[in-house]
């Protein structure tokens, strides 16, 4: 790689006085790091510029990497501890900014600027250019790492409080965490550092660009028609979809900025669909780091060309212009136009048709190919394993696309089941394909040890596909993603124990990367491509990783073309033909009951007899029920209706965007969406089978989302109520989250740090006979901290909340006791006093009539986070409406 | 008569089984993704209230897979 450093120009050809004093500063910085020999060999600092940025890219994004694979370690530290019934050791601010910040710093930190740093040196490398516009690059990395800085939030705080790291998860649909239309306010450096994300990934294409187009008009006349490399398509496809997927998202943030400060009208839906334009753009984006890695390193590896040249071509073109129209398959739950949604569908199925192209491309590339011409070093099995990956992730693409489907899954776990296929084994793997292969020529230097390097590869793709298992599991059965309160059940605690193995195993595989690397900079053998082709140079750099005896000549073989392109495009064309009559078939098949899934913009037309009429309204974190009909009566994340009633549901939400969610596996779920400033229509039949049903909120709404769980209570037909035998036997009709069953004399309800009896919201359904019914409960003073509700934060003193309850004789002014559900008005007070702290408090009735009756604290308690005044503009504000003590108390005749 | 006409070359080294190609060994790592893929997808076709929204995607998914692997083994090679 040349540069134009050292050449004296004339005056009027010399850089501009400001990039003048920055190349002086550069290099005077870097002349004294050089003289320390750990700076200067694991930045390389004797090398070119394009070199050190480069490496420095590498090494940043590995640590935004590490860094973000901490934060995932952490939450799930939190899920287990919920699953084990032990303590947790993070308020729940600090695990959901865990959760989003982890998305960030693996998707922008790591994946995006190592995409960018590979792309780039590629670029140079393959097509031999100068290296130019370096403080072009330059600001554009300081931009990407900056941003990543800014959504942290405010990191200057001292005392230092992470509770204030914006907690939105990655992807914030609006208005969550806007100043003044929502609850939970998050710091404005959030939005700022998606700006700055912004304006890095713009200046990075036009770097980019600059290269292209300058390389382009050197080119000489004759030699335009010969064709841009295959792998080259896709890193220019990678540059438009850049520039179409951030210019919706400046849009969106630009908005959300201005409703933040300056009180812009905010349409949620329409800034939510603008979001997404961008939302899945960059996984696409960040897709291509494999398909591309793939398309260069095959052919080089078969010492052929890619199997079709053209169908490459075509599957460029259609990625660049599929992938900005699918956004909306992230919305399909709302109330969107049924035609969008199965648009969208369709859409979605669509862009199957270039990955099927590449995979088939890519999978005859190698036909023909013998084994003893074939050398299985690291690149090459990290290849295979990211050519699978993309294989199976990809075809989990279609489940989620599919709108009926959606319904059953989504916001499940399975969503990360597939996505964490996608980003482990495909794009990680495809990344670290790319960097085994480059890091020699990057460095100087050989890899230092082969051995290291499998390990490497082991650890990744069991741990990664362990990752996907357990989610796979978890999803399939309900269980909710970004939720780390959880049903307590056996089977959920053994999957996430999986899940929490495959973390570690995937994360300390990374170790043996870093260990070979520093191996590698420091104690590695000098690698030199000199007199070597740009494909001999990859081959050279990746045979140090393979065993010796399967090690193969890396010198280039002239390639004569025997089949003929007419017939090796023939067999392409049959494929693509087959998946298009696939595509059609099932879009055939899905129409109607997509068209009848999404929230229709308007209510049913008509209703069947004796349908009971709910309106609700979502607030952080839980709903207001207003019904009429059989039931009449208003409640607080209570639904009450008869078994086997048709149930029209009319929603609204402000704050944030909820979910109704209802996992039934016996009956079809009950799964929308509804989003502010909109209203969602459902209608659905209840369970026929009388009991009481949970209904989770499924979209993360703020850190108190985890205790926004519904009761669906469903009463018997007729004046005597049943046991509940039936509903146990019938599983709950299959809703993983449903409250469990205890008889009410010997359930020993216990509050815990969340604020919620026994690990369960809500509350264990208590049943007994009808006569003489008592439970017990207690509220241990233990259990108020900064993750419990019940008092709010003052204070930065960590006995803050406790030291309030003690100084208010161990009382709260929340009223805890008994309500009857009386269909005909709502809820009777059956007894009800003060909640006592720390004491065990027996509630006795003498004579207690069957029926169902709402136990604990009912009404949503107002919570607010601000610690000596800490809340403001710079750091946000949390605060919310919460429930979590409370239950059905189920009394039979 | 019988003789040869030419003298006979010495057979070409062998070049490996073709069933540890890497053509091969990609096909193998693509059916068991596809396997897995499919075992993902039989759970919700396996519950009879949420199989009927499974159906024709999970059909489509399994013909495609079945397509790429003869279309793939039938194809000439990159020669």
């Amino acid at each position: 790689m040349t540069t134009e450093e050292g050449v004296t120009a004339p005056v009027f050809e010399r850089p501009p006085a400001l990039i003048q004093f920055l190349d002086q500063t550069e290099e005077a910085i870097r002349s004294r790091l050089a003289k320390l020999r750990l700076f200067e060999r694991i930045f390389l600092l004797q090398r070119d510029w394009m070199t050190r940025i480069t490496m420095l890219m590498i090494i940043l994004s590995l640590f935004w990497g590490a860094v973000g694979a901490f934060d995932a370690f952490g939450f799930q530290t939190q899920v287990v501890a919920w699953v084990e019934f032990t303590s947790l050791h993070l308020s729940n601010q600090e695990i959901y900014s865990s959760v989003t910040l982890h998305g960030i710093r693996m998707l922008f930190g790591f994946a995006q600027q190592l995409e960018m740093a590979i792309f780039g040196l590629l670029l140079i490398n393959a097509l031999g250019l100068v290296a130019r516009h370096k403080w072009r690059l330059y600001v554009s990395v300081a931009l990407i790492n900056l941003s990543i800085l800014l959504m942290q939030g405010p990191i200057y705080l001292v005392p230092f409080n992470d509770n204030y790291f914006p907690a939105l998860g990655w992807y914030f649909l609006s208005p969550l965490g806007i100043n003044n239309a929502s609850l939970y306010v998050a710091s404005p450096l959030w939005y700022l550092g998606w700006i700055a994300l912004c304006a890095s990934s713009f200046l990075w294409t036009w770097w980019m660009v600059s290269h292209l187009l300058r390389w382009w008009r050197s080119r000489p006349a004759d030699s335009r028609a010969h064709r841009v490399p295959v792998f080259l398509l896709f890193t220019i496809a990678t540059l438009i979809l850049v520039i179409v997927s951030y210019a919706p998202l400046v849009v969106s943030t630009v908005w959300d900025i201005g409703t933040y400060f300056w009180n812009w009208p905010m349409n949620a839906l329409a800034n939510e669909v603008i979001f997404w334009l961008f939302g899945h753009g960059i996984v696409y984006i960040l897709f291509l780091i494999p398909i591309t890695g793939l398309y260069l390193l095959l052919p080089i590896f078969a010492r052929r060309p890619v199997y079709s040249y053209r169908w490459g071509f075509v599957a460029a073109i259609m990625f660049v212009l599929l992938t900005p129209m699918l956004g909306i398959h992230h919305l399909y739950l709302t109330p969107l136009p049924g035609w969008s949604v199965f648009l969208t569908m369709a859409l979605s199925f669509a862009i199957i048709i270039p990955s099927a192209i590449t995979f088939f491309s890519l999978w005859l590339t190698l036909k023909g190919v013998r084994s003893s011409q074939w050398e299985w070093n690291i690149v090459a099995l990290f290849a295979l394993v990211a050519f699978a990956g993309s294989i199976l992730g990809g075809l989990s693409g279609p489940v989620n696309a599919t709108v009926p489907w959606d319904v059953d899954l989504h916001n499940s776990l399975f969503v990360l089941s597939h996505f964490h296929a996608i980003t482990i084994l495909a794009i990680v793997t495809g990344g670290y394909a790319l960097i085994y292969a480059f890091f020699p020529i990057l460095s100087g230097r050989n890899w230092y040890s082969a051995w290291l390097a499998r390990a490497h590869l082991v650890f990744t793709v069991v741990g990664g596909a362990g990752v996907v298992v357990a989610f796979d599991e978890l999803g399939s059965i309900g269980i909710l993603r970004r939720s780390f309160i959880i049903p307590t059940l056996p089977v959920v605690t053994f999957d996430q124990l999986l899940l929490y193995g495959a973390m570690i195993v995937v994360i300390g595989g990374q170790l043996f990367f870093v260990a070979n690397g520093f191996l590698t900079v420091f104690r590695g053998s000098i690698f030199s491509a000199s007199g070597l082709s740009f494909d001999e140079a990859i081959r050279r750099a990746a045979q140090g990783t393979a065993a010796r005896k399967s090690r193969v000549p890396i010198g280039d073989i002239p390639f004569v073309r025997k089949v003929p392109r007419a017939r090796r495009e023939r067999i392409e064309r049959i494929w693509v033909t087959t998946v298009v009559i696939l595509i059609t078939a099932i879009l055939a098949f899905y129409a109607p009951s997509a068209f009848g899934t999404s929230n229709a913009i308007g209510a049913p037309s008509s209703y069947p007899a004796g349908t009971e009429f709910v309106t609700m309204h979502g607030v952080q974190y839980y709903w207001t029920v207003r019904e009429t009909g059989n039931v009449s009566g208003t409640f607080n994340n209570v639904l009450v209706v008869d078994a086997g009633q048709w149930v029209s549901i009319n929603a609204t939400t402000a704050g944030a965007t909820q979910e109704f969610y209802a996992p039934f596996r016996s009956q079809p779920v009950v799964a929308f969406q509804v989003v502010p400033g909109t209203t969602s229509y459902d209608l659905f039949r209840a369970p026929t089978i009388p009991g009481v049903y949970a209904v989770p909120d499924g979209e993360y709404d703020g850190p108190w989302f985890g205790q926004d769980v519904a009761a669906l209570v469903v009463l018997p037909v007729g004046s005597s109520y049943p046991t509940l035998a039936a509903f146990e036997a019938n599983g709950g009709a299959g809703d993983i989250y449903d409250p469990p069953v205890m008889a009410a004399a010997t359930a020993d309800l216990v509050g815990n740090q969340a604020g919620v009896f026994d690990y369960r919201v809500p509350g264990p359904t208590l049943s007994a006979s009808a006569g003489a019914v008592s439970f017990s409960w207690e509220v241990p003073l233990s259990s108020i901290g900064i993750n419990n509700y019940l008092v709010n934060v003052t204070s930065n003193n960590p006995n803050q909340q406790q030291q309030y309850v003690i100084d208010h004789n161990d009382t709260l002014p929340f009223e805890f006791g008994v309500w009857e559900i009386d269909p005909s008005v709502g809820l009777v007070p059956v007894t009800s006093a003060p909640v006592r702290i720390n004491s065990v408090v027996t509630e006795s009735f003498a004579n207690l009539p069957a029926g169902a009756y709402l136990y604990g604290i009912t009404s949503p308690i107002h919570y607010s986070y601000d610690p000596d005044g800490s809340s403001g503009i710079t750091t946000g504000s949390q605060q919310g409406f919460v429930m979590g003590l409370w239950g059905v108390l189920w009394v039979n005749s | 008569m019988g003789e040869l006409l030419r003298p006979v070359e010495a057979p070409p080294p062998p070049s490996g089984s073709v069933w540890a190609s890497p053509f091969a060994i990609f096909g193998y790592a693509m059916i068991v993704a596809s396997a897995y893929a499919v075992f993902e997808m039989s759970y919700y076709a396996g519950v009879p209230a949420l199989s009927g929204a499974t159906l024709g995607t999970v059909a489509g998914v399994v013909i495609a897979i079945i397509a790429f692997l003869v279309l793939g083994v039938r194809a000439p090679e990159n020669d």
